[in-house]
């Protein structure tokens, strides 16, 4: 019969054979559970090119941390999938030295003729392909950064080593309508033609006699953002019996003032500078001279105490300024005979019509866009950044945790102890 | 293109005579000075007081986009004066020619229109109620008639309508046979012996031409 | 082989034979029209084969084998009715001598030659009458007729051009046609899938063409016959004529890319002056064309004209396009032959004409430069007495020409011909300028001389000083060739042909003479008429110069569309969307050929590699390249939107 001491002792020996077994047990279904698990490490990296792939195995082997090697941007999907993934708390992490700089924005000018109007952002070094659905439509080089396409099918994209930016310029509706005030005379009647020979949709006051007007379209007084795009003033005295400019300006809409309309008192809380006087082009300048635009010009002095900005000099002398007035615009011209311009070639005609209509164009209130403006893919790296945060070092991932194979071998050498130790105790204490 | 003067005011309507090489272009010389007189008379539009000749062949015509042309004689455009009126018209000027003849048969009516329509293609009747007739002063009957109508002289009809050449929709070129050349030929001071001014469709032209 | 087998051998064989010939039979017939065809087909070959069905009995076989082979008395009969006969073998023995080749062989000839006989007269005779009278309705176009050529099968499609005789052009077969382009008045014929015929309209046209199943669009490109060129040689020059006697040779020539047809001189005569004028006019000289040159020469017969002073002839060549389509004519420039009117440069119309003897001059004056160049080269190997003689010759023929020069400024000066004294008188004591407008004041007592002495010149003085120069510059020169100093007279010479040059152009410009100055004061008369009536009424909108061109951009949009709507790479194109693309495409080149030909060409390359089923895209964008032109491109702009 065994002593007390033999009884403590066993009874010591089988409560931790009992934590053994217990724990041997734990382990079993620790390594059972760990079985279940799909066999995928749980640390990864993978080039750009092996990305699209890799992420459905990711999403589905509960991946705990990638790091993804790009040479180029990926595209918008499978960045939003690796955002999503870094937001499920999936350790992402990236790195991109190769990765070219490209960037590109487009609108549609405010012009009857449409189009669309790239921006593009790049090291000025390298050519950009500009492209569409149809292939390539241009080759950008030496600085170039704007291009005008009268057509594009699909959505643009601009190429730039081995990255692509790609963008779709927001359909928005056709500008509103031109007035166009003066005094009859061959320079209204030129730009009035040049404007609608060029799609604008024109409301004209051309005053022929004392309290008589040639008309076309709405009435003067009524200056409106919600009728107009834009008002074109030919004199001073046009400008004077405007009225609601400077309000029409405010809530938008935009304003020319060409020749000694600059000089109307009316318009001086609009204007950034002060119309000079007129200089004549020398004997013998030809009308076509598109230094003069005409053979005489007003110069625009600008005033010290507000801002705007020279569009065009002569002889060092602004003759094309331009200013925003609250959410307005304001446009000044010195050219006061650019019909002669105009008359003087066929191709001066079409310089003088487009001319004219860029002018109008860079002021007139652009109708607010119906369809909103997908921009995913326009700017590739700034995505990128946006997406998954600024690059990082291999050495700076995050921890890493026990693979699935390694938690397994663990579990299966703890069963193994544990089960070897419970034998030995038993057979210590003599039990079998 | 010189330009031998510089143009202190930018937009003076200049009154311009055509000279072509054949015919007797400047048989209307007072033409000119009476319509300059009727515009500065009814409308307030900036007026050079003496109108101008312009060789047609001549790269200045371009600086003059209003442009009289008359005569009695045959017409024969050499190609450089095609050439100058073509690309003239086009870039907006007008062009209006006056059968100084009053006469279909006539060898004015017969080559000007000839040679017209050679440079421009075929001229239309310009309907009574263009706004043509109603720019300025109102003729809701079309052309107004010349006493040379009236009088019987020359073909002895009463031209119902002008022709017109239309560029973009408006009138380019426009061609009378109602021989306004001897109307409208008189001193400007012997104006004040009509009751009703007969020149103030001439200022309708103008009218028109600085405004269309 | 037994009786029994040959009978069955020989039922194969005429059986074969029949359905041969009944499937010949329905191949002639069918042929003729899809639907009557196969009806008319199926009732003869239903029909052929009932009358032949004995072929397929082994009863009735053997009754015409009998009937071929007399010889066999009957033993086939016996074999076949009682194949168990005891007599069976001297029965097969009988049959199997019998011959009856020959017979089978007409009856294969008969059963399968007709309905091939058939089948070919079909094929060459009735099928063509029967396509020439019922292709009218294939066309909708504005002709119609021949629809077929020997070698152009069903499956062929061609256009056989044939221009206007007069082009001299053989005809041309264009394959697969998607555009024609030929001569305006060609004829243009279409045939194998489609057919019909047209004759080449003035204007771009599109052609639908439809056939039994399908219809096509094909593009008439018109070529347009440019006008005859007709240059007047002669007379060179505007002239005005002293008296209107003798005959005066008129020479011109026409010339054309395709042909010319004939060629006339044409005249009008103005009489009269101020506001009462009469016209004569008249044809001369008509002359027929036969190729691409015509040469028109003849005399104007002055006398016969009964011109008087102050006369215009109008003149100019005319010459008539071959084309029978057009029928449109050409002309020359005009030159007028004026009768000189005594008194008439105190007009302000004076008719403005260089002298005809100015032009002989100033031909003689250059080939006098060029003779004393030459001279003036030779001086240090030609011994000092042969360079005077000839340097005096010179002199000489320069002295002619002065004098002649002189003759005519005295002629304008005085209105009077000059005889060759005139202005001789005071050579001895004034300067060879200053005798002859001494001469001239002696002769009408106007004071030309004075005038020009005082720097102040009359309109006519003025008008001819680049003569007087002249005449001044050829003095000189006459004077340093006298001495032999040709090297000394050559600038002389030089100025003098400048001024007569000059001279022309002078007068050409400014010979006219002003209208009378009205001198206007604009701030008296502003606005001093009359009020009533003046009622300015409204501008109406002028067309815009893009609305079109946004228009076909528009339109090639659409047709992209279509297309892109049917693959999602640049492969190639097919289906319904595809060609209502093509269709689209098409009428959109036809729309641009007058004035954007470019944007025609790359679209016709596009449409062929549609119609052809490869891909399209590169010549797409060459085409939208071509719409749309060359994109603008610059720097960042300083003021957004457009600057």
């Amino acid at each position: 019969m065994p002593s007390l001491a033999d009884r403590g002792r066993n009874s010591r020996g089988s409560g931790l054979e009992l934590a053994l077994r217990i724990a041997a047990f734990v382990a079993l279904a620790g390594w059972i559970a760990n079985a279940a698990r799909p066999a995928v490490s749980r640390r990864e990296t993978v080039r750009g090119a092996s990305l699209t792939a890799a992420l459905p195995r990711w999403t589905h082997g509960r991946v705990d941390s990638v790091r993804v090697q790009l040479d180029t941007v990926p595209d918008p999907a499978s960045l939003a999938w690796l955002a999503a993934l870094r937001g499920a708390g999936v350790g992402v992490t990236w790195s991109g030295a190769t990765i070219s700089d490209v960037a590109l924005e487009t609108y549609v000018p405010t012009d009857p003729t449409g189009g669309v109007v790239a921006l593009v952002a790049s090291r000025e070094a390298e050519p950009r392909v500009v492209s569409d659905a149809l292939g390539p439509v241009d080759t950008l080089r030496n600085g170039v950064s704007i291009i005008r396409l009268a057509s594009v099918e699909g959505g643009l994209t601009v190429t730039s080593g081995n990255q692509a930016a790609r963008a779709q310029a927001a359909a928005v509706a056709a500008p509103r309508r031109i007035l166009v005030a003066g005094a009859a005379g061959w320079e209204p009647k030129f730009i009035i033609a040049a404007l609608e020979e060029r799609g604008w949709q024109v409301d004209a006051h051309l005053s022929v006699a004392p309290d008589r007007e040639v008309t076309q379209g709405g009435a003067l007084a009524g200056l409106d953002t919600a009728r107009y795009s834009a008002v074109v003033l030919l004199d001073s005295a046009s400008a004077e019996n405007a009225r609601g400019v400077e309000p029409f300006v405010r809530s938008g809409g935009g304003v020319v003032l060409a020749g000694d309309a600059n000089l109307a008192a009316r318009v001086a809380g609009l204007v950034a500078w002060r119309a000079g006087k007129r200089a004549t082009a020398p004997l013998g300048t030809l009308a076509g001279d598109t230094t003069w635009r005409g053979l005489s010009l007003l110069s625009l002095q600008l005033l010290p105490d507000r801002r705007a900005i020279v569009l065009e000099q002569h002889n060092g002398q602004p003759v094309v300024t331009a200013r925003r007035h609250y959410a307005g615009r304001v446009i000044g011209v010195g050219y006061d005979q650019t019909w002669r311009w105009r008359m003087a070639g066929d191709d001066s005609r079409i310089a003088h019509r487009d001319y004219w209509s860029r002018v109008v164009s860079s002021v007139a209130l652009r109708p607010a866009s119906a369809t909103s403006d997908v921009r995913t893919g326009a700017a590739p790296r700034a995505e990128l950044y946006e997406a998954l945060g600024p690059p990082s070092a291999a050495g700076r991932a995050l921890a890493v945790n026990f693979s699935p194979s390694a938690v397994s071998g663990a579990l299966g050498l703890v069963i193994l102890l544990s089960l070897l130790s419970e034998w030995l105790l038993r057979r210590s204490r003599g039990a079998r | 293109m010189v330009n031998p003067v510089a143009v202190a005011n930018p937009s003076e309507f200049v009154f311009a005579t055509a000279q072509y090489e054949s015919g007797d272009w400047d048989s209307a010389p007072l033409v000119g000075p009476n319509l300059v007189d009727s515009v500065a008379r009814y409308t307030s539009l900036r007026v050079a007081p003496t109108p101008v000749i312009v060789a047609l062949a001549s790269a200045d015509v371009m600086r003059y986009p209003f442009l009289y042309l008359t005569g009695h004689l045959p017409v024969r455009f050499s190609e450089a004066e095609r050439a100058n009126l073509r690309a003239y018209v086009n870039r907006g000027g007008f062009l209006f020619v006056d059968d100084h003849n009053h006469d279909i048969d006539g060898v004015f009516h017969k080559t000007a229109m000839e040679e017209l329509t050679r440079t421009f293609g075929p001229l239309r009747d310009l309907p009574n109620n263009h706004e043509l007739y109603t720019t300025f002063f109102r003729f809701p009957d079309g052309p107004p008639t010349t006493s040379h109508e009236l009088n019987g002289w020359g073909d002895n009809l009463v031209h119902k309508n002008l022709q017109a050449f239309l560029v973009n929709g408006r009138i380019g070129v426009l061609y009378s046979s109602k021989d306004y050349s001897s109307e409208w030929g008189y001193h400007p001071e012997s104006k004040r012996f009509y009751a009703v001014d007969n020149t103030r469709f001439g200022v309708n032209l103008i009218v028109y031409a600085l405004t269309r | 082989m037994s009786g029994t087998s040959r009978v069955q051998a020989i039922r194969a064989y005429l059986s074969a034979a029949v359905l041969a010939g009944a499937t010949l039979v329905f191949a002639s017939v069918a042929n003729l029209h899809p639907v009557y065809g196969i009806l008319a087909a199926s009732v003869v070959t239903g029909a052929m084969l009932w009358l032949l069905r004995g072929a397929f009995s082994r009863r009735r076989v053997m009754l015409w084998l009998e009937e071929r082979a007399p010889e066999m008395r009957y033993s086939l009969a016996a074999i076949v009715e009682s194949p168990d006969t005891p007599f069976r073998e001297s029965l097969e023995q009988r049959v199997r001598v019998a011959r009856f080749g020959r017979a089978l062989a007409l009856a294969g000839l008969k059963l399968v030659g007709g309905p091939l006989a058939l089948l070919l007269v079909m094929q060459l005779v009735v099928r063509p009458i029967i396509a020439r009278t019922t292709s009218s309705d294939s066309v909708s176009g504005p002709g119609k007729g021949d629809t077929r050529r020997p070698g152009i099968t069903d499956s062929r499609f061609a256009a056989i051009v044939t221009t206007p005789g007069y082009a001299r052009m053989a005809p041309d077969t264009i394959e697969n046609p998607v555009s024609v382009g030929a001569l305006v008045g060609s004829d243009v014929a279409f045939v194998g899938r489609w057919t019909g015929r047209v004759t080449m309209p003035p204007r771009p046209t599109v052609l639908r063409l439809r056939g039994e199943e399908s219809e096509r669009l094909v593009a008439l490109e018109p070529r347009i016959d440019s006008l005859p060129n007709v240059v007047l040689d002669l007379p060179a020059r505007d002239t005005v004529l002293v008296v209107a006697r003798g005959t005066l040779p008129l020479s011109a020539s026409a010339r054309d890319d395709i042909g010319v047809a004939s060629g006339w001189f044409e005249f009008i005569i103005s009489s009269g002056s101020g506001e009462s004028f009469k016209f004569r006019s008249g044809v001369l000289g008509r002359a027929l064309g036969n190729g691409t040159r015509l040469q028109l020469q003849t005399t104007l017969r002055l006398d016969s004209m009964n011109l008087e002073p102050g006369d215009v002839v109008h003149l100019r060549a005319v010459a008539r396009d071959g084309n029978p389509a057009t029928n449109e004519s050409g002309s020359s420039e005009t030159r007028t032959l004026r009768v000189y009117r005594a008194g008439e440069a105190d007009s302000v119309a004076i008719e403005g004409a260089p002298a005809p003897e100015v032009g002989k001059s100033e031909l003689s004056q250059r080939m006098l430069i060029m003779l004393t160049e030459k001279l003036a080269a030779q001086t240090r190997k030609l011994s000092h007495s042969a360079v005077l003689d000839e340097s005096g010759s010179i002199g000489r023929d320069q002295a002619k020409l002065r004098k002649r020069v002189g003759q005519i400024i005295f002629t304008r000066l005085t209105g009077e011909e000059a005889t060759a004294a005139d202005s001789e008188v005071f050579a001895d004591t004034l300067s060879p300028t200053e005798a002859l407008l001494r001469a001239a004041d002696a002769a009408t007592g106007a004071g030309a001389g004075e005038e020009l002495e005082e720097g102040e010149d009359s309109p006519v003085v003025a008008v001819n000083r680049p003569l007087l120069e002249a005449f001044n510059e050829m003095w000189e020169a006459e004077r340093r060739l006298g001495v032999g100093e040709p090297r000394e007279a050559l600038p002389h010479m030089r100025s003098a042909l400048a001024a007569i040059q000059r001279a022309r152009a002078a007068e050409r410009l400014y010979l006219r003479g002003r209208p009378p100055k009205v001198v206007l004061d604009i701030a008296r008369i502003r606005l001093s008429g009359k009020k009533e009536g003046i009622d300015p009424g409204r501008r109406s909108p002028r067309a815009s110069d893009v609305a079109a061109a946004l228009t076909r951009q528009a339109r090639f949009r659409a047709a992209l569309a279509l297309l892109t709507g049917e693959t999602d790479s640049g492969a190639p194109q097919r289906g319904p969307a595809a060609a209502a693309a093509v269709d689209s495409l098409t009428l959109l080149r036809i729309d641009a050929l007058a004035d954007q030909p470019a944007f025609a060409a790359a679209l016709s390359a596009a449409l062929e590699d549609l119609r052809a089923g490869r891909d399209a895209t590169a010549s797409l964008r060459a085409a939208r390249g071509a719409l749309v032109g060359t994109p603008d491109r610059g720097r960042h702009p300083r003021w957004s939107g457009a600057w």
